[in-house]
């Protein structure tokens, strides 16, 4: 834009402007520049889409306190915006397409921007950048705290220094850091932990429970400094289910290959996701279109149909149309519209048929095997003989058996029909193309990854902008996650302080992720990698393990209302689910004893005795630094102010901080309760607390 | 709607009802409920051993009944034989069933099932065949046409499962026909501490009411008395004493935020009904039965062990709720059913002997779910999934050894088939679970607040039972 615009009508407006400020007071704040605002949420908080999000200090004040560039007097006519700043200490003019460049008396033309936390502009005629000192303050959060808000979001849990490292840098800045690091596999840390005296990998002997995906998983999410990325994977873990609650669990490396894909594709794109989903064993095994076959209908078989139904339930498009802004789509009548129905799912499950295990390797010791007379070989081998001879792999992706594949002509959804007479690789690419750029994928996929990040209710609008996010990740790329979780975390709804007065928003956090939140904040020590956390029975206690759901419908469903004020309101809040009466008391049990006690509860690998691996519970071998909190214990709300700051992002209510305090007071009188004892039981009081347990 | 005034409580549940028949919205009906509740709590008789309990046993992911309840010989079998294919069970692995009420086919219940078998020919069980969600009465000509109003999300786990629990297939309801009884006789009982309604297996839709959600006991039997909890210990020490103390008071504070208004109540009642629940555990002896030692027969120990506390827990009608998952056999469907059946029939049968051990079996009925049949049809490993299914009913108070319902031709392209031997339910849930809401001690007038779409299926004014399973 040129900043030779407008200059003309500048000067005339400057001296009407002032002399009309006296009367504006009475006028109604009702901004024609301001009437295609959106509000976000129910907080009084709006976005514009030429002023970015802005309050408004009662409905009638012409006072708003923007984002970009705090507090503001704004004043209209016809063809000018001016804008007052104390700041700047003048009047600044503009229109809504010339924001955020502006003119003042004083600066000359100077042009805006936001990095969060903070705002800075650009003064055209001393070519320099200076900071707004007073834009990023708000009144409910301070800049550490709404750093320390949006880690409680983007990851997992993050100790004092993230916190202060975010509140240096910003959100933006984290987030393209966080994209630049490698993915670390779990696979190479199973075989750098689980090796003989010689040296040797031997990953047989641990496939009991799951042992060896569980210990380089935790050394993982303990102590891998890429925060977003296991966070990321966490969420899709819950979105693409796969389960070692059920036969899984004999092929703990098997599942360490499914994690490592989905870290693969965390911060890539969502296509690709969808094809290695698609074609990863695991996921054949568990939905059951390994070994799918054509139909025949000599004998009445069919293809298996249960892969085809749930990638687009629950996977891609779900079961009802969507707009863009994550609502129904409804019909002249009125009712929603089925996305498909079930002949489109036997059309759909006939794409997924001569997909099978990569046994090429196996097939080939069979044929080495001189006691195997007959022994098949990969041009003719029957899925039948597949079965018997119990050929798996469950690491590599599965293959194709063209011969057992369906040909003929398929009809996809929205009218797309596959001609007769493909491979399965063209079938497949045509079908999960089909369902990638269906209009529902975009609404479907981000609502369910807003769910699991920020909130349990988004707003139509905040779905919307991610949805946008999903179709172009403005580079013209559909199903970049990086977009998307950008998108997600950055968004106003998931930023403005302001939504910590809206009753709705937010989330519980997930019950398993607390030991997690835990173990990162306080900087757990992992061991030396022969230890891991024994967490087997975390399904019964938190109602949660992660990769161990119950079904394909992970541990809770994305629509469910709990019965209390949340379900009383017609909201919907998924971690609910699992929060019961068993489960709310086994889960404060299970921290205090974690918290408190210190008795995490390990399994030790032991190269000598690897098939009876010892069940010991170690007290020191995963310690936690709480050397910077225990010098506080002297002053207990300055110990509370720390852990407030790092577990709640200062959001610790009046009433519960004061019951934490007098009830510290209380245990310090008895025998035995040391500094130490008294920092863990304070951080475990926290985490009791409903201030903790929900996200906002 | 109808205003009433100056009314007795007979009129009272009269006008209530007539708001909610007919298209009225499920929360008008939940209003309704609760104005009838206190009326509902002085109508259920008093005497000193008034008690009830049903036990829904939850076969989740879709059990393929259509091999746990067989015809075993002539044409019957040999459609079975040709549809099922390599999914069909030989006539050797099928126990004889004494149907009192045979229309001439001979059935057979699954052989891993030798329990079940000897309940149902001694009257102990009996089976409802064909049972499924419907919206209305449904056939094929009305399906094919489109004029059919049909489930929501038919054929799909997730809807299927909820509206099992539901029985209001057509709208997506939170609101389980259990709890919806709950809401109406949880004040009959004396103690609301634990609620009536009792799930071994997490929360579910099937016992969340308006205002009464479940109690989850968790289902380690041998855990429950044990288990030295910090919050649950029946001798707290000085540091249990303060620590529950000081969470006490934290979540008794004001919230304002309804998540966490939400978060603070559930953990309350949380920690107040486990307290309570363990002390009137610990008050019961062991039973002679023996329990399976797998997860359903440690269940059904455990609700075993609840009915016997009721007194302590000061009940009169309870809930309970087991969900058995791993149904969903799209491959392994033969090998599972020989582990899975086995399991239900001696989880069902060692709960029946329990109870007749402390001499309420007549008073505590058990029944079987689940999210829907299988396609008749194999898709070489196992089954696909379909609609109407069979299930089991068994107590003191069944009227066993018959079939009720109508059990289907199997042979494909019959009347009911919609394709690969999905087949058309020809009973609804509502009558199933109105039969059991009935006996129960549910009123007539008050059924259809519970089920909305019953009378689609049943005249409320007829005198006699939806189904008849249930001796009267």
């Amino acid at each position: 834009m040129s900043t030779n615009l407008g200059k003309r009508c500048i000067r005339k407006s400057v001296l009407t402007i002032i002399a009309s400020v006296s009367f504006l007071n009475h006028a109604l704040a009702q901004y024609n520049s301001l009437s295609d605002s959106t509000e976000i949420g129910t907080t009084g908080v709006y976005l514009s889409p030429w002023l970015g999000t802005y309050s408004q200090s009662g409905t009638t004040s012409p006072w708003l306190f923007t984002d970009t560039i705090g507090w503001v007097y704004l004043y209209e006519d016809a063809d000018s915006i001016w804008l007052y700043n104390e700041e700047l200490s003048g009047w600044l003019w503009t229109t809504q397409s010339n924001f955020p460049y502006a003119y003042s008396a004083s600066l000359g033309w100077i042009y805006f921007t936001r990095i969060a936390p903070l705002s800075y502009y650009y003064q055209f005629n001393t070519k320099a950048w200076y900071t707004l000192e007073k834009a990023w303050y708000s009144p409910i959060l301070n800049s550490q705290e709404r750093a320390a808000r949006f880690l409680s979001q983007a990851t997992l849990g993050a100790d004092y220094e993230t916190v202060n490292s975010v509140t240096q840098i910003g959100p933006e800045r984290w987030l393209n850091s966080q994209f630049q690091l490698p993915v670390v596999t779990l696979r190479s840390a199973i075989e750098r932990i689980f090796q003989d005296d010689d040296g040797q990998y031997q990953p047989e002997f641990m496939e009991v429970e799951n042992f060896t995906f569980r210990t380089a998983w935790w050394e993982r999410v303990i102590s891998g400094n890429d925060l977003l990325r296991q966070r990321i994977t966490l969420a899709l873990s819950e979105i693409f289910v796969i389960s070692d609650a059920g036969e899984l669990n004999e092929h703990p490396v098997a599942i360490a290959s499914y994690y490592d894909m989905l870290q693969r594709h965390a911060l890539g794109n969502f296509r690709d996701l969808l094809y290695d989903v698609t074609l990863h064993p695991c996921m054949g095994f568990y939905l059951s279109h390994a070994g799918n076959r054509r139909p025949d209908p000599a004998t009445g078989r069919f293809p298996d149909e249960n892969y085809a139904r749930e990638i687009m339930q629950l996977f891609t498009i779900g079961l009802y149309e969507l707009n863009m802004d994550g609502s129904r789509k409804l019909d002249p009548q009125g009712n929603p519209i089925p996305t498909y129905d079930n002949s489109d799912i036997t059309e759909f499950a006939r794409v997924y048929t001569g997909i099978h295990y990569d046994i090429r390797q196996e097939i080939g010791v069979i044929a080495s095997d001189p006691e195997i007379t007959n022994s098949p070989n990969l041009e003719t081998i029957t899925f039948d003989e597949i079965m018997a001879f119990e050929l798996i792999n469950f690491e590599d992706p599965m293959i194709f058996f063209e011969r057992e594949h369906d040909t003929d002509s398929k009809s996809l959804l929205n009218g797309t029909i596959i001609p007769a007479g493909q491979t399965i690789q063209q079938d497949l690419n045509a079908a999960l193309d089909n369902l990638f750029n269906h209009p529902s994928a975009p609404p479907f996929v981000s609502k369910l990854l807003i769910q699991r990040l920020v909130k349990s209710n988004p707003s139509p609008a905040y779905i919307n902008r991610v949805a946008n996010a999903f179709v172009d990740n403005g580079q013209g790329s559909r199903g970049d996650m990086k977009a998307i979780i950008s998108a997600i975390l950055l968004d106003v709804e998931a930023r403005t302080p302001d939504m910590l007065s809206d009753i709705n928003h937010g989330k519980m956090r997930e019950p398993f992720f607390k030991l997690i939140h835990f173990m990162r904040a306080f900087n757990a020590t992992p061991a030396v990698g022969t230890h891991y956390l024994w967490d087997y029975e975390s399904s019964e206690i938190f109602g949660q393990r992660p990769l161990s759901s119950p079904s394909v419908f992970n541990f809770f469903l994305p629509d469910y209302m709990p019965s209390g004020p949340v379900g009383d309101a017609g909201l919907v809040a998924p971690e609910f689910q699992i929060a019961n009466s068993s489960t709310l008391s086994t889960t404060l049990n299970t921290l205090h004893g974690v918290i408190v006690d210190d008795e995490i509860q390990q399994r030790e690998y032991d190269p000598e005795n690897l098939e009876y691996a010892q069940y010991q519970e170690f007290f020191t071998e995963w310690s936690v630094d709480l050397k910077d909190e225990i010098a506080l214990t002297g002053n207990l709300s300055a110990l509370i102010d720390r852990l407030d700051l790092v577990l709640t992002y200062g959001r610790l209510s009046e009433g519960t901080r004061s019951a934490i305090i007098s009830g510290l007071q209380n245990f310090s009188n008895l025998e035995g309760i040391g500094n130490e004892t008294l920092v863990r039981l304070a951080i475990y009081l926290i985490m009791a607390s409903p201030d903790y347990n929900i996200t906002r | 709607m109808c205003a009433p005034k100056n009314i007795s409580r007979r009129n009272f549940l009269g006008q209530a009802s007539c708001a909610a028949v007919g298209s009225s919205a499920l929360f008008s009906t939940l209003f309704n409920l609760r104005m009838a509740s206190v009326a509902a709590a002085q109508s259920t008789p008093s005497s000193s051993e008034d008690y009830k309990a049903l036990v829904c046993i939850f076969l989740g992911g879709g059990n393929d009944s259509f091999n746990m309840l067989v015809p075993r010989s002539g044409t019957a079998y040999s459609d079975y034989r040709t549809t099922r294919s390599d999914l069909a069970l030989s006539t050797s692995n099928l126990l004889a069933l004494n149907v009192g009420n045979t229309d001439g086919r001979d059935f057979g219940i699954h052989n891993a099932m030798p329990e079940v078998q000897s309940l149902f020919n001694t009257g102990k069980s009996a089976m409802v065949c064909n049972v499924g969600t419907l919206v209305e009465p449904t056939t094929l000509a009305s399906l094919n046409s489109g004029s059919a109003r049909l489930p929501l999300g038919l054929y799909s786990h997730s809807d299927q499962i909820m509206q099992w629990q539901t029985s209001v297939p057509d709208q997506r309801s939170t609101s389980g026909w259990g709890g919806r009884i709950a809401d109406l006789l949880e004040s009959a009982n004396s103690d609301q501490t634990v609620s009536m309604n009792i799930s071994m297996s997490g929360n579910n839709t099937f016992q969340t009411g308006a205002q009464v959600s479940s109690f989850v006991a968790g289902s380690d039997a041998e855990g429950q008395e044990e288990e030295s909890g910090l919050y649950d210990s029946l001798n707290p020490n000085p540091y249990q004493e303060l620590l529950s103390t000081t969470v006490q008071n934290m979540i008794d504070q004001e919230y304002v935020h309804l998540f966490e208004r939400n978060y603070a109540s559930a953990v309350n009642s949380s920690i107040g009904g486990r307290l309570a629940y363990k002390r009137a555990l610990q008050s019961v002896s062991e039973f002679q039965t023996q329990f399976p030692t797998n997860g359903i027969g440690g269940a059904m120990r455990t609700v075993a062990k609840t009915i016997a506390a009721r007194q302590a827990l000061g009940k009169r009608r309870q809930t309970f709720f087991i969900m058995f998952g791993g149904w969903d056999h799209h491959d392994e469907v033969i090998n599972a059913q020989n582990q899975m059946l086995a399991v239900v029939s001696q989880g069902i049968h060692a709960l029946n002997s329990a109870m007749e051990e402390i001499g309420i079996a007549d008073k505590v009925t058990s029944f079987t779910a689940s999210d829907f049949g299988r396609t008749l049809t194999s898709n070489g490993r196992g089954s696909d999934h379909a609609w109407g299914g069979n299930q089991i009913v068994t107590g003191g108070a069944v009227s066993g050894g018959l079939l009720y319902g109508n059990y289907p031709e199997l042979y494909i392209g019959n009347n009911l088939d919609t394709g690969r031997g999905r087949l058309i339910p020809t009973t609804s849930t509502d009558e199933y679970f109105a039969e059991l809401a009935l006996w129960f001690g549910v009123s007539r007038s008050e059924l259809p607040n519970l089920f909305p779409n019953l009378n689609r299926f049943y005249n409320l004014n007829s005198g006699s039972a939806p189904l008849g399973f249930m001796k009267s």
